[in-house]
């Protein structure tokens, strides 16, 4: 009985080098639960405190997301996560980004996005010069637009100033006061050919000419 | 024309009018006239149509785009109008190759209207043209109307219920007189109730 109480002592004592357990004989102390608080709590604590404020942003964020426009939340579904600028912030100065913007807030300066994006949400007002890959434009906006590629002017839009693009769209119904121009070069840096049935009249002769439409009958001719 | 002679034409349409489309003759002398001129520029004036600009964009180096609309939101519209829009028209002067002007000569009094020429005319190039389409029938409405451009140039009436203005009526030998010093090249009333109007800055 000794030797074997030996035995039991020495496994005890491997077992406790190898585990580090100090006193193996011992019951382990579990903590009872705290039955007075919610499933939640309980639930809350038992993750590392690291990954609750995670979730805390993303539930943040998520509810950010769900207040926005339709319009801005479809741009987030489709690009991904860009950068927004919530509806009560307001930003003056420089801003160059290096991902895609959703400006809900007020912007007042230059936003500088060669490579991406710029969406100015329904409740986006923004009165700066954007540069950027791309602009779409859903709220209100002055100043000058320069983008690399397609311009989009949304029917909610309200835009006073220059846009320079590749290619522009706007929707019925946005409200517009702008210079614009085309970057008509294309890649080999030839003007595109304007396919156009012209009937040119001679500008040193004012002279009238009765137009005959062939789908109307004029009835009263100057 | 006499309100009796409207209210006829009222009475008797050729067809729905709001459907009412056309191959615009005017338009297609104005893209002409573009496609001589190098590096051209161009003003829109008007309710604003997103495909007209794209059309427009099309054929000049530059656009620009003056919205009567963009007024709505700001303060009394009867006060503003029209020298609002003498005041927003700062452009440069002898800058344009041409000026398109949807329905607006009928929404602005004689007084104004000259004031308003003069400003255009100062702002074409030498032989600069302006092309006015307007509605004939439907303008009893004191909403702009505007017409939104197709293919092959066809036109088609769009009705802008944004904003209320003035209305003038004036037959077409009135609107040339008005127009002076502009110079008529041409115009028609088509029987759709469609009018269009070309005219020329001379040297």
């Amino acid at each position: 009985m000794a030797v074997s109480n030996g035995l039991l002592s020495g496994v005890r004592n491997e077992i406790a080098r190898m585990w580090k357990v100090k006193n193996v004989g011992m019951q382990p102390s579990i903590q009872p639960l705290n039955f007075k608080k919610s499933p939640i709590s309980l639930v809350k604590e038992s993750h590392p405190p690291e990954k609750t404020r995670e979730d805390d942003t993303s539930v943040q964020r998520n509810r950010e997301i769900s207040q926005l426009s339709s319009v801005a939340k479809a741009e987030i579904t489709r690009k991904g996560e860009p950068t927004l600028i919530g509806e009560h912030i307001v930003i003056e100065g420089t801003i160059k980004a290096g991902e895609d913007i959703v400006i809900e807030g007020s912007v007042k300066g230059f936003v500088l996005a060669k490579s991406h994006q710029v969406t100015v949400g329904k409740n986006g007002r923004v009165e700066a010069d954007i540069q950027a890959s791309s602009v779409s434009i859903h709220g209100a906006m002055t100043g000058a637009l320069s983008a690399f590629n397609k311009v989009h002017l949304s029917c909610s839009a309200r835009f006073n100033g220059q846009i320079k693009a590749g290619s522009i769209s706007i929707e019925e119904g946005a409200f517009l006061k702008a210079t614009i121009e085309l970057d008509k070069s294309g890649k080999d840096g030839q003007q595109p050919a304007r396919h156009v049935e012209a009937i040119v009249f001679d500008q040193d002769t004012p002279e009238r000419k009765t137009p005959k439409p062939d789908t109307l009958k004029p009835i009263a001719l100057k | 024309m006499q309100p009796s002679v409207l209210e006829n034409r009222l009475d008797k349409p050729t067809g729905p009018f709001e459907k009412a489309s056309y191959g615009s003759r005017m338009l297609k002398q104005y893209v002409g006239f573009l496609a001589k001129r190098v590096n051209s520029e161009i003003l829109d004036i008007g309710p604003v149509c997103g495909k007209n600009i794209e059309f427009f964009l099309g054929h000049a180096a530059k656009l620009h785009v003056h919205d009567v609309m963009t007024q709505t939101h700001s303060g009394n519209q009867a006060t503003q109008w029209p020298a609002a829009l003498l005041e927003e028209l700062a452009y440069e002067n002898n800058s344009l190759d041409g000026i398109h002007v949807w329905d607006l000569h009928d929404h602005i009094s004689n007084h104004d209207l000259s004031s308003v020429v003069q400003k255009l005319w100062s702002l074409l190039k030498p032989h600069g043209v302006v092309v006015m389409i307007a509605s004939n029938v439907s303008g009893l409405q004191p909403f702009p109307q505007y017409f939104k451009i197709g293919e092959e140039l066809t036109v088609t009436l769009q009705k802008s219920m944004v904003r209320r203005l003035p209305y003038y009526y004036r037959p077409n030998r009135a609107i040339e007189k008005a127009m002076q010093p502009l110079v008529q090249i041409c115009s028609a009333i088509c029987t759709n109730g469609v009018r269009e109007f070309l005219f020329r800055r001379q040297r």
